[in-house]
């Protein structure tokens, strides 16, 4: 079985991460938590703010990023793709 | 124009019944595809809900060809004019040759899938040869669900290996599932031996879609 995580495992624990601390996580705090380069991170964060499953907000202590309803959305659906995609093999 | 009508006449309307269900299916997993495909981006979930759209697609012009053609038998009287004949033949021609490129699209894309091809040019090719033999040959029937089967073979030993490695239920019913479907296109082939094959076969593809809806229904209860 193979380690490496997929790309809707890593959305997953994105998301778990900020879900974690409350829905707002800093970009450092979501780095360490993320398990991901920095470069890595932030393509994912872009697209995930892209997707509008994450937005970025700027409060006085700093920039944080914070879950959207979609990003809710998907991580409750998880479990439901996680099997989908295990039933038809579509590991990438 | 002798096979134009390949079901018996009391079974007239209730393949297109067992039809809906396999195009209810194919929706299913083309949507949920294309859902999943939304949040990653990913193409291979791009070409699962294609796959099974195009699935879709051809039991929807299956069920209007069938209920057309039906529809027009049970209006003859005693005697049938010609024209009615040529028109019968044109709405049957023009019916199955868009169901078979649009199941063989399908079948092509899940397979393409399933053994990694991600050169375009070699499922165009498969494609290409594919429908040509399949829709255009004088033996279209037996071409298509020949072709149909070998390529649902394929495709089921591969979901078979996925589930050699998960061993879960759901990736034991997928794996069922193909090569029941891949059994169905084995049957009607014999279908001008005796309509009853038509009936069989019929019967065996409803199961595997039932298969695959059990599985769906397991998936979205998590």
């Amino acid at each position: 079985m193979s380690l490496r995580r997929n790309k809707i495992q890593i959305i997953h624990d994105i998301l778990k991460s900020i879900i974690d601390k409350n829905g707002k996580i800093k970009p450092t705090h979501l780095l360490y938590k993320s398990n991901l380069s920095h470069q890595k991170m932030t393509e994912y964060i872009q697209e995930l703010i892209q997707k509008e499953m994450l937005s970025e907000v700027e409060e006085k202590s700093g920039k944080f990023y914070m879950i959207t309803d979609k990003g809710r959305t998907f991580f409750h659906e998880y479990r439901k793709i996680r099997e989908f995609i295990s039933s038809f093999g579509l590991e990438e | 124009m002798a096979h134009l009508i390949v079901s018996p006449y009391w079974f007239y309307g209730v393949d297109s019944l067992f039809e809906i269900i396999g195009m209810i299916v194919s929706l299913l997993i083309a949507y949920f595809s294309y859902k999943i495909y939304k949040y990653s981006s990913s193409k291979t979930y791009r070409i699962m809900s294609l796959a099974f759209f195009f699935i879709a697609i051809s039991y929807f012009i299956k069920i209007i060809t069938n209920t057309f053609i039906y529809f027009k038998i049970l209006s003859f009287e005693h005697f049938v004019v010609m024209n009615q004949l040529v028109e019968l033949n044109m709405i049957y021609t023009v019916g199955f040759v868009l169901l078979r490129v649009a199941f063989l699209m399908g079948l092509i894309l899940l397979l393409s899938l399933a053994l990694k091809i991600n050169d375009i040019k070699i499922i165009f090719l498969l494609f290409f040869f594919s429908v040509i033999t399949a829709a255009f040959s004088d033996y279209k029937y037996y071409i298509f669900h020949l072709t149909a089967a070998i390529l649902l073979v394929f495709i089921a030993r591969y979901f078979y290996k996925n589930y050699c490695e998960k061993r879960t239920g759901t990736s034991h019913c997928i794996f069922n599932s193909f090569a029941i479907l891949a059994v169905a296109n084995f049957i009607f082939m014999f279908v001008l031996l005796n309509n009853i094959f038509y009936v069989v076969g019929e019967v065996v593809q409803l199961v595997g879609y039932l298969v695959l809806l059990s599985v769906q229904v397991r998936v979205l209860k998590k």
